[in-house]
């Protein structure tokens, strides 16, 4: 596994938290109460996984959780050494990190400059208390205005917000105050999800009991149609399905999944995707951590998909982009793939669900609202037995 | 072995009274089968049967017993069906048979279907032995129950076997009782073969195996036979037994019960019922007396979810009806399902299992229409047409007037669920008739009712208003006039033949509001807006609107999670294909038995 020669985006997963909220189905864990740091045998397990590595180039850094922000500042020092020692890490390379701003704090801006740091994700999520609390955030909204306020006096000029919508109870007016909110505070970039309830989590159990209840759909699709009106007008341009930016400010990491290029993931539970295998870590840090104490892969799962499904996976992340994928580049990489039989497919899919200029497709605002229909079209096909389209 | 030493009978009961247990026990008495080669009851070998606890088909079994007085004996066990709804195969078991265990719930007692069994066996001059099972409960009380057989099926009592099948207790006095109390099969040895076909099954390899009980004479290997009723002759290969697998023997003599097998392709060569004889001069002049033919009483469509799979839905029926001749079935045109078959059932639980059967075993999807009895629709133009299908009840200017199929209704529960019990069977059209006690507490209503309002959750409805105490049984009872219409569906504005039902004008329009609320309810949201119409004839009764789908999307997806959105939504698709594409709306197999739940609520 040489990659020297590679470049790759590279993903560092930090599981911990100091609670899981009721939405939350990643890979986090509850910070252990314990005498002993749990971050030492987390980072030693870290940095063993980095050494092991083959090298090359990086062209962005990720760091995930969990979150990222509770890592102490030693630890993490640690680990970026690691990757200097292993990795080419050109200075301009975007590397980003999540901050929830309960954990914020100017000290700690600061040395994330000075570990090569140069992007601010903050999981600010909503304004208002009552449903910061409801799903149990670990912080207040006037520490997010603090926790942007202390990035930028550390000279933080590139600085992300995540915002959800669609909490039970919120009304327009809330969600129109938060969106308020947050554009005072002049991120460079925005992530707007819609609440997604997922299996197993303690959202899902308080609406089946009936504890909570979503709002309608109409009043979600309203939220949205007051986010795209007030965003556009901010002067920020969608340029993914929940992603928005000032001109210049797209996230080049995650720009990176979208159009199905290659990226190495460290860490317990983080996914890589390189030379067309999708190569999966194990999930529990302590697994993880035994595994690379004794030597062993913390790999545990692996696929290749074929042509076909590669061009599939790669179809479901590139018609989350605006513009879409271009079909004489997809054909570099999926000999056999032409502009007809890609058009044969979006045939059938309503008409004002997607749009063609030459060779490029892309879906429109109404395709987006409709996309896992779209992924489930393309499931119907297969693009190199053309009797199929 | 000789005829004297032969003892046919057959175990019949309430369902749940213990009938495959006591089978069981005698199965593993008797030796023909260790503890250990026995899976939980044996008798009820199809997959469906064992999960639901309930016996479909008839299984025989022949065993030897050694009895107290040193003799050995050959009794051939003949298993019947428990619910109401497969009477006929209990009738076709017991005409096999000299007697019959009837079995009874020390606790419960007797209920409609220990009655309806016990007037059968009667009918047939069965010697009937009364055993009362699980006296080791709790709540068990076998000197009432004795008193209740007595009283409600003026059978002697008073030396009912007493047992517990489940721990083994009592069973060698049941096989002591069968033994002296049974006669011996009286069919004539030397006369020429007379043998009834009970039962056939297609093996692979064999072709068609029928069963029978050979009445008189005998048969065995190479006897060239011919099957009275269908003039076939054919060369037999094998005869054998039941022990409970098939064990091939030299000769059935008359008396017994066992099967043969002389490469019989077709299925309808062997009829069931048929008489099977001699071929040549030594044929027998007369057939046995058959059986009477199955009246089907409850018909819905079935179709293919994928319409590739009609060929093989009909081959998939032909294979059931071979070991069903209840199953009776013709091609059906759908405008909204396209190309299915009409089935004739004989109740709402046979339905659900071949529509399981054909699902599982045949690995078919399938929509099934709301269940439907059969209507004598008598026309201006003096023309009296059968109507199995609600959709295809002509248009009032038409009509003459409709006649519906009645049931005479037995219903047996404790006295308490009385009040409860009436009013549904009113709310359902029920004319009452008559309200006995058989014995302290418990009661026994006679109803007149339409099979229309049977044949909908009243059988649900009847166990939950009496806490499952309540006990139905019910016979066809010839037909009745009503002021009958046929409710219509649009589903964005089209007509789906295969949601119309026909129901008493009385209550048309809460059928259509219900109905259409509950439609609502279970089709999915498209991507448009659907309304839903209740219609009779040209006018809308009742309208709700599924609203349309407006987002489908994940907000999330990033590197990390492509594999499981992938799942995910692979998930969601497969959910989707089990739809069916009406027009442009899909429909799920829920709306269409939707108006099954409809009366209920």
């Amino acid at each position: 596994m040489n990659r020297h020669g590679e470049t790759f985006a590279l993903y560092l997963h930090i599981p911990y938290c100091r609670r899981r909220c009721s939405y939350c189905d990643f890979n986090a864990h509850v910070l252990p109460e314990s005498e002993t740091d749990p971050f030492l045998a987390y980072r030693e397990a870290l940095v063993d996984d980095i050494k092991q590595q083959a090298g090359g180039t990086v062209t962005s850094i990720f760091w995930g959780g969990g979150t990222p922000s509770l890592m102490p500042i030693p630890h993490l020092a640690e680990v970026v050494s690691a990757l200097h020692e292993t990795f080419q890490i050109p200075s301009s390379t975007e590397n980003t990190i999540e901050v929830n701003p309960g954990t914020a704090s100017l000290e700690k801006f600061l040395a994330y400059q000075e570990l090569g740091i140069n992007r601010i994700s903050i999981g600010a999520q909503s304004f208002q208390a009552e449903h910061l609390e409801l799903v149990g955030r670990i912080h207040t909204s006037p520490e997010i205005v603090g926790c942007v306020e202390a990035a930028r006096q550390a000279g933080f000029t590139n600085i992300s917000l995540d915002l959800i919508y669609g909490f039970p109870g919120q009304t327009q007016e809330q969600w129109s105050e938060t969106l308020r909110s947050a554009l005072k505070l002049s991120p460079q970039h925005l992530s707007v999800y819609q609440l997604t309830v997922e299996p197993s989590t303690r959202l899902e159990m308080q609406l089946a009991k009936g504890e909570l209840e979503l709002p309608p759909e109409d009043e979600v699709v309203a939220m949205d149609d007051l986010a795209v009106e007030v965003l556009t007008q901010a002067g920020y341009h969608r340029y993914e399905i929940s992603n928005w930016a000032l001109p210049g400010r797209e996230c080049a990491h995650n720009i990176c999944y979208w159009a199905d290029q290659q990226y190495l993931g460290l860490g317990c539970g983080a996914v890589s995707f390189l030379n067309g295998w999708r190569i999966e870590r194990v999930k529990a840090p302590s697994y993880y951590q035994r595994a690379l104490k004794s030597g062993r892969s913390p790999v545990v799962f692996a696929e290749r998909r074929g042509h076909d499904g590669a061009l599939k996976d790669h179809l479901m992340m590139g018609l989350r982009v605006a513009g879409g994928v271009d079909c004489r580049e997809l054909a570099r990489r999926y000999p056999g793939l032409t502009v007809d039989i890609m058009e044969a497919f979006f045939q059938r899919l309503p008409s004002h669900w997607w749009k063609r200029k030459d060779s490029r497709f892309e879906l429109t605002r109404a395709g987006w609202d409709f996309h896992s229909e779209v992924t489930m079209a393309l499931m119907d096909v297969c693009f190199f037995s053309p009797a199929t389209l | 072995m000789q005829q004297s030493h032969v003892r046919n009978f057959c175990i019949i009961a309430h369902i749940d009274h213990g009938k495959s247990t006591l089978a069981d026990r005698i199965l593993e008495l008797t030796g023909t089968l260790t503890e250990r080669e026995m899976a939980e009851q044996v008798l009820d070998s199809m997959d469906l049967e064992r999960e639901r606890g309930i016996t479909i088909k008839s299984h025989p079994v022949t065993l030897t017993y050694k009895a107290r007085n040193g003799e050995v004996y050959q009794l051939n066990l003949l298993d019947t069906p428990g619910h109401v709804d497969f009477t006929y195969e209990v009738s076709r078991s017991l005409a096999a048979c000299e007697g019959a265990l009837l079995v009874v719930d020390a606790a419960q007692g007797v209920e409609a279907q220990t009655m309806a069994n016990y007037v059968m066996a009667d009918a047939q001059d069965l010697h009937i032995i009364p055993v009362i099972n699980k006296i080791d409960l709790p709540a068990a009380d076998p000197d009432r129950v004795k008193h209740e057989i007595e009283e409600v099926l003026a059978l002697p009592a008073e030396d009912a076997v007493c047992i517990s099948a489940k721990n083994g207790i009592g069973i060698e006095d049941v096989l002591e009782a069968i033994v002296k109390q049974i006669p011996p099969p009286s069919g004539v040895p030397d006369d020429s073969l007379r043998a009834l076909i009970i039962d056939s099954h297609y093996d692979q390899y064999r072709g068609v195996i029928p069963l029978f009980r050979v009445v008189d004479g005998e048969v065995s290997k190479n006897t060239e036979v011919l099957m009275m009723q269908t003039g076939k002759v054919f060369k037999v290969d094998e005869v054998g037994v039941f022990a409970p697998a098939q064990k091939p023997v030299d000769v059935l003599k008359a008396g017994s019960v066992g099967y043969l097998t002389a490469q019989i392709r077709e299925i309808a060569d062997t009829k069931v019922g048929d008489t099977i004889t001699l071929a040549g001069k030594k044929a027998a002049a007369k057939p046995l007396p058959g059986y009477r033919d199955v009246i089907s009483m409850v018909f819905c469509g079935l179709y293919p979810i994928d319409s590739k799979d009609y060929e093989d839905l009909r081959e998939a029926l032909g294979k059931l009806k071979l070991n069903d001749a209840a199953l009776v079935y013709e091609p059906e045109t759908s405008v909204a399902l396209g190309f299915g078959f009409r089935i004739g059932f004989l109740g709402l639980l046979h339905m659900e299992i071949i529509q399981e059967r054909l699902e599982r075993e045949f690995n078919l999807e399938l929509i099934a229409t709301a269940p439907s009895v059969i209507y004598d629709v008598y026309l201006k133009d003096g023309e009296m047409r059968k109507i199995q299908n609600p959709y295809e009840l002509p248009g009032t200017g038409d009509l003459l007037r409709i006649e519906e199929p009645m049931v005479h209704a037995t219903i047996m529960c404790p006295e308490e669920y009385v009040g409860a019990v009436m009013e549904l069977c009113q709310q359902r059209r029920g004319e009452y008739k008559t309200m006995e006690y058989p014995s302290d507490g418990r009661c026994s209503l006679k109803y007149y009712m339409p099979l229309g309002e049977i044949i909908t959750d009243f059988f649900d409805q009847l166990k939950s208003r009496s806490r499952g105490y309540a006990s139905l049984d019910y016979e066809m009872g010839g037909v009745q006039a009503a002021d009958l219409v046929r409710l219509d569906v649009l589903v964005n504005k089209e007509k789906v033949d295969a949601l119309s039902t026909i129901c008493h004008r009385d209550k048309a329009f809460y059928v259509g509001r219900a109905l259409a609320a509950k439609l609502k309810e279970v089709i999915p949201r498209q991507q448009f807006e659907v309304p839903i119409q209740a219609a009779l004839g040209t006018k809308v009764i009742a309208r709700e609107t599924v609203k349309a789908l407006r987002k489908n999307v994940l907000a999330k997806c990033y590197g990390g999670d492509i594999s499981r959105k992938r799942k995910l939504l692979e998930k969601q698709k497969k959910g989707k294909e089990r739809l069916k594409r009406v027009g442009s709306v899909e429909i799920p197999q829920e709306a269409f038995l939707a108006v099954l739940k409809v009366g209920s609520e």
